[in-house]
């Protein structure tokens, strides 16, 4: 699935060979709309996107969040019939196909247009590292730890 | 050193298109018999059919086709809804006289239990519109739409003149 992309992506990029732990905040055991809410509760969860952010895509009949990414870059903004606004985004997308639907087993760059009017929301885990806590991962879980410390 | 990842025998990554074409492309034939059924269903020329179809497409692909499963007999129905609600309005235009005439058009679709539908309603119908009130409230959207129009009610089989 997309969250599994996500999640090795960051758990990999954060891992620190010395400590062997790797810092990446967000849990990997939570379902998409769990994830939402998870950011909800660490005060990262965003309206607009930014370069790094995990974003969640909604599916608007079920008010629920279907698919994760990565945003690579925001290319522009702008609101239909000036009204309700949206985000085009460059995106790397895991479990998906050219046309960017979930579940399709592939690996993507995709341009998106994501909308905060959809329901569509942006993880800013980077401000998660601001109280100076450390993730330390155990089995399947990440684990926040404040005690631990990286190696010097 | 550049190294090169195998996805299956297909590259593992694909450039992107700069407006999902291949989401629209590949689910605009699911909804497109609906489509072009209400549009011939109500317009009275080509150019009104034209107008409604660009319409629905714009629509369609506003919505996000990758978003949902249109295999998926609830998904489906939720985003002809959409389209249909938004085609009608388009029809209507801006005229109010035109207006009016679209929502006789929609009605004689419906049935007679929406003729009995109180006018006020009507203009609330017509006050709202997609992405901005509907798709944030599904309940007042699904109330808008189940005194407007429902696509149980068109008449059976333009699914099969359509694939005919």
């Amino acid at each position: 699935m997309g969250l599994r992309f996500v999640h090795r992506c960051g758990y990999a990029s954060h891992y620190d060979h010395r400590s062997r732990t790797s810092s990446w905040p967000l849990p990997m055991d939570l379902t998409h709309t769990e994830l939402a809410q998870f950011g909800e509760a660490q005060r990262i969860l965003r309206d607009e996107p930014a370069a790094g952010d995990v974003f969640l895509v909604s599916h608007p009949r079920t008010k629920t969040f279907i698919q994760a990414g990565v945003i690579a870059s925001v290319e522009a903004r702008g609101r239909y019939d000036h009204r309700t606004p949206y985000f085009d985004a460059y995106t790397i997308v895991g479990d998906t196909d050219e046309t960017g639907s979930p579940g399709r087993g592939r690996t993507m760059r995709l341009n998106r247009r994501l909308s905060l009017a959809l329901g569509d929301r942006f993880l800013r885990w980077a401000d998660m590292d601001a109280n100076g806590g450390m993730i330390r991962y155990n089995r399947s879980t990440f684990l926040r730890d404040a005690a631990v410390e990286v190696a010097p | 050193m550049k190294q090169e990842h195998s996805a299956g025998g297909r590259p593992a990554f694909i450039d992107p298109t700069p407006d999902n074409a291949h989401g629209l492309t590949r689910s605009w034939p699911l909804v497109a018999g609906r489509v072009a059924g209400f549009a011939r269903r109500v317009a009275n020329c080509q150019a009104d059919v034209d107008d409604m179809t660009a319409e629905a497409i714009e629509t369609f692909w506003k919505l996000g086709p990758e978003r949902y499963d249109l295999t998926d007999t609830e998904d489906l129905r939720w985003v002809n809804r959409i389209l249909i609600h938004r085609m009608s309005k388009v029809w209507g235009g801006s005229s109010e006289k035109k207006q009016e005439e679209a929502e006789q058009a929609v009605r004689a679709m419906i049935g007679k239990e929406v003729l009995t539908q109180d006018e006020q309603q009507q203009l609330q119908v017509e006050s709202h519109d997609l992405l901005d009130d509907a798709l944030l409230n599904e309940e007042e959207f699904d109330e808008i739409i189940s005194r407007r129009e429902d696509m149980e009610d068109m008449a059976p089989g333009d699914d099969e003149r359509e694939a005919a």
